[in-house]
């Protein structure tokens, strides 16, 4: 959309505007982007397995990982879960909160001899 | 096309979409898809990234179109503010998995600082790699109120509403942000002269 307000006044301005959107322009595939979308639009939309980012942990491990996540948030004055918000999509608290080891390694995806 | 109608436009565009009509969506990313991409790349400094973020922010607008209103915002101001959403927790993510361990610190530390090699003395002649580079190093907030304003074409009200503060926020990210990477590309010149 082209702008209405806010357009640089100064030449100068214009012409860094300018080369701003030539150093963003991309040779990306457009139609491969749209082909990508397009199947995953098609694919089930389950629960995010949001996990998958995480390498295989052992309980220590993870419980080592949640006792940084509690220690980061009382330091840097973060609700936790905000600061797991920009970690994890559907975390699941509560069975961290319920302090259940076997709940702890379900939410790492741990069960089934993983860790 | 007018402001209002292209915001007509949008609105049925959507209104389609929430549907389920692929076609219309795959009309979006036609109109919307280069912009957005440009905006991510040049925020996460990652061409990959910038794809994945691209894809998920359209997936969201698909799962999420009946929830556009557009007497609160236009369709790409909407686009934009989850494409940011996204590069934000991208980010976020990355900086926490590094704090843990999970992931090798220097993707963007070594974007943000360069070093002096012989592939970044090249890189460094090319004043788009050098615009590029200087990008990178600009706080995260005024980069991406230039990114939005210059790639992304927004007005300054509308950046404002993507990035949730006023206008006069804005423009004295813009005013900070165009003066520092002026100075950048000034001091990339110099070096290559």
């Amino acid at each position: 959309m082209k702008r209405e307000q806010g357009t640089p006044e100064r030449e100068e301005d214009r012409a860094l505007d300018a080369l701003l959107r030539t150093a963003a322009a991309s040779d990306a595939d457009e139609a491969a982007t749209r082909q990508a979308v397009m199947a995953r639009l098609a694919e089930p939309q389950g629960t995010a397995r949001w996990f998958e980012w995480l390498p295989p942990l052992d309980a220590r491990t993870a419980g080592a990982a949640f006792a940084v996540l509690m220690l980061s948030a009382g330091l840097g004055g973060y609700a936790l879960p905000d600061l797991l918000g920009g970690v994890v999509e559907d975390w699941q608290l509560l069975n961290l909160a319920s302090g259940s080891t076997a709940a702890i390694e379900g939410s790492f995806g741990l069960g089934g001899g993983r860790g | 096309m007018s402001g209002s109608d292209a915001r007509e436009d949008g609105a049925r565009l959507m209104a389609a979409i929430a549907a389920g009509d692929r076609a219309a969506m795959a009309a979006l990313m036609d109109r919307h898809a280069r912009g957005l991409r440009g905006v991510a790349a040049r925020y996460l400094g990652s061409e990959e990234e910038a794809e994945e973020i691209v894809q998920d922010a359209f997936l969201r607008a698909w799962r999420h179109a009946a929830r556009y209103d557009p007497a609160k915002a236009a369709v790409s101001t909407w686009l934009y503010r989850i494409t940011v959403n996204l590069c934000v927790d991208r980010r976020r993510r990355s900086a926490f998995r590094q704090f843990v361990g999970l992931e090798a610190a220097g993707g963007e530390e070594m974007l943000a600082d360069p070093s002096p090699g012989a592939e970044a003395q090249l890189a460094a002649r090319s004043q788009l790699a050098a615009a590029r580079g200087a990008l990178l190093r600009l706080p995260a907030r005024q980069r991406m109120a230039i990114l939005l304003s210059a790639v992304g074409e927004l007005s300054t009200q509308e950046v404002a509403a993507v990035l949730e503060t006023s206008q006069g926020s804005v423009e004295q990210l813009l005013v900070r942000a165009r003066r520092r990477l002026r100075e950048e590309l000034n001091r990339a010149k110099d070096v290559t002269r």
